[in-house]
């Protein structure tokens, strides 16, 4: 038996995919850690067998590395810990992995389904026309988010693809004026649940589908046609009707 | 985005309101997610089809899960919590093989801003203590001591950093804990304000405390620094129960609206008798001149009868676990009190 060479504290990290997307991988916290302040302490790097690969270590690397600004590590737990996942877990090991461009996430089918049920919805809320581009505007880029939905036992629900405006390069007054978003207090919540059970009434629950698209814009907003969808002639932009995600 | 003979809520935006002869449709829109509920169930089928019609919906059935928040119809009443998010907090602070304890808090210790060494990553306490303000939705019992971490945000320490992990092992042991609202309770208002004078070691301000009953059910609290420091504890209480004040009035507002309106002038609870004195008593004393005019907009409710200011022992003050740290024995009388409950083992 080799020693392992990982600190414990990576041992978590298989559990939570959602939880180390930041870069820095989450540290225990060491100082109130009575037990095992031996191991937490270790030489960060102690000598490796050459033939062990050391996936934990890669993300680490990637962020230490200035010309790599997207890691490309595959996110899976190592081999070496003999982990073994819940049945559900296992058969989709293999498609955790979030694709970071539109070029990656069409090498897979679950990825390329995805994209497309997002334009569906776009063409069927008429989110945008295509027009040539007005020579006075600076269109706004645009790019796929992409995450994967699961359900409370940790099996996947659906593959997600989301197109985003890159809105951070929106001004206030020239590009928009008005944020809004209908947020309800919590007190009005308990209140509402709290009356509605003192009066037992039923109680229904409705969720609104690509809920931003249904705001409509007054501004007139330019988006660069996204990537590798569209094969147009480069003149032409996407002059949006209805709002998008990281629009302001 | 809703046209259809709903009138938007003055009290809050995002409650629309339709009120026909039959009864009153509820809705209640948060971003995407929208809660219905009327006194007619044929209603809400009727807005569900009108809704279809217009967006792209998808309908949920029942109410069971919202915003993180689990919602379990019992014979009894509605219970609502967080396991889930619970947990999972749990296991982003690594805690999960930890022993749990009884009280989210130590006694008697007071956490300055200034003492122990700065924490080298202070993200991880940023994220732990924002995870723990959405938990106090439907747990009070900590929200005095998240009150106080979330002080330290801006260069927080490592005794602040073990205040958090005790919380969360408090959290560990009581995960299925959420608030309980009963069939059929009456829906008469009361309130309970309390103050701890001087609480913080940093800046001498008061903390306010308050809570709100819609008959048993717990609806509404607060603890909060006070904006301004005060000059003796009676001064803290008043204004603690100013603030209550002004949550009664928008309460009773958006009952009002609801076609729920409080027939009785709601209770607000004080263990203080010469802040209720002065709230009653329309008489400046000498100490009391500097406390600001807008703070005697309790003695306007008092006259119009929107508040009654009944005295309560401090025993029975169940604002007081928004106030101060407590021994086990008591934080349980005041968690029960409090009708926060335990989800049943059988679910």
């Amino acid at each position: 038996m080799h020693q392992d060479p990982v600190p414990p504290s990576f041992s978590i990290l298989p559990m939570f995919t959602n939880f180390y997307a930041a870069p820095v991988p989450f540290k225990p916290l060491l100082v109130y850690q009575r037990r095992s302040s031996i191991t937490s302490h270790q030489p960060p790097d102690p000598p490796k067998p050459p033939h062990v690969p050391s996936p934990t270590a890669a993300p680490v690397l990637a962020t230490a590395t200035p010309s790599h600004r997207q890691s490309t590590w595959v996110r899976r737990p190592p081999n070496r810990y003999r982990y073994s996942p819940p049945s559900s877990f296992t058969a989709t090991l293999s498609s955790t992995f979030l694709p970071s461009s539109y070029k990656q996430a069409m090498e897979h089918e679950c990825w390329r389904k995805a994209i497309e049920t997002e334009l569906l919805a776009f063409e069927g809320n008429q989110t945008w026309d295509i027009v040539p581009c007005p020579s006075s505007v600076n269109p706004f880029g645009s790019k796929f988010v992409f995450s994967i939905k699961r359900r409370s036992n940790g099996s996947i629900d659906r593959y997600k693809a989301r197109l985003v405006a890159l809105g951070n390069k929106h001004e206030y007054g020239f590009d928009y004026d008005e944020t809004f978003a209908p947020v309800a207090k919590m007190t009005t919540i308990r209140t509402i649940l709290a009356l509605a059970a003192s009066q037992s009434w039923p109680l229904h629950q409705m969720d609104v589908k690509n809920a931003f698209l249904h705001g409509d814009l007054k501004e007139d907003v330019y988006l660069k046609l996204p990537s590798g969808i569209f094969d147009s002639l480069s003149n032409d932009v996407c002059k949006l009707k209805r709002s998008l995600y990281g629009l302001k | 985005m809703l046209g259809f003979s709903f009138t938007q809520s003055q009290y809050n935006s995002s409650l629309f309101l339709q009120k026909t002869s039959i009864g009153i449709v509820v809705l209640l829109v948060y971003v995407d997610d929208i809660v219905i509920t009327s006194s007619d169930l044929e209603a809400i089928y009727a807005i569900q089809t009108l809704l279809h019609s217009t967006f792209h919906m998808k309908d949920l059935g029942q109410l069971t899960y919202f915003l993180g928040l689990e919602v379990h119809h019992q014979p009894h009443g509605l219970f609502l919590h967080q396991h889930k998010y619970s947990q999972e907090l749990v296991q982003l602070a690594d805690l999960t093989t930890t022993t749990s304890v009884d009280t989210p808090m130590e006694l008697n210790v007071k956490y300055r801003r200034d003492e122990g060494e700065l924490l080298d990553d202070p993200t991880t306490y940023r994220k732990l203590v924002g995870s723990l303000i959405y938990l106090t939705i439907t747990r009070p019992d900590i929200s005095y001591i998240v009150h106080i971490v979330s002080k330290f945000m801006q260069a927080p320490r490592h005794l602040h950093l073990s205040a958090v992990r005790r919380i969360i092992r408090y959290i560990l042991g009581t995960s299925s804990r959420g608030l309980f609202f009963p069939i059929g309770s009456s829906l008469q208002l009361q309130a309970y304000s309390d103050a701890e004078w001087a609480g913080c070691p940093d800046t001498r301000k008061s903390t306010t405390g308050w809570c709100m009953f819609l008959g048993d059910a717990l609806i509404s609290w607060k603890c909060k620094k006070q904006d301004n420091v005060s000059k003796s504890s009676t001064e803290a209480e008043y204004r603690a129960m100013s603030a209550a004040c002004s949550e009664i009035i928008w309460l009773h507002g958006l009952l009002t609206e609801l076609d729920f309106c409080p027939v009785h002038p709601t209770s607000l609870h004080a263990d203080n008798i010469s802040a209720i004195q002065i709230a009653a008593n329309p008489v400046y004393h000498e100490r009391t001149k500097h406390i600001e005019v807008d703070c005697h907009s309790i003695r306007e409710a008092y006259d119009h009868q929107i508040i009654t200011l009944p005295h309560i022992s401090t025993t029975l003050q169940i604002a007081d676990i928004f106030t101060k740290s407590m021994p086990r024995q008591r934080h349980h009388f005041l968690t029960g009190k409090l009708m926060l409950v335990d989800l049943p083992a059988s679910i």
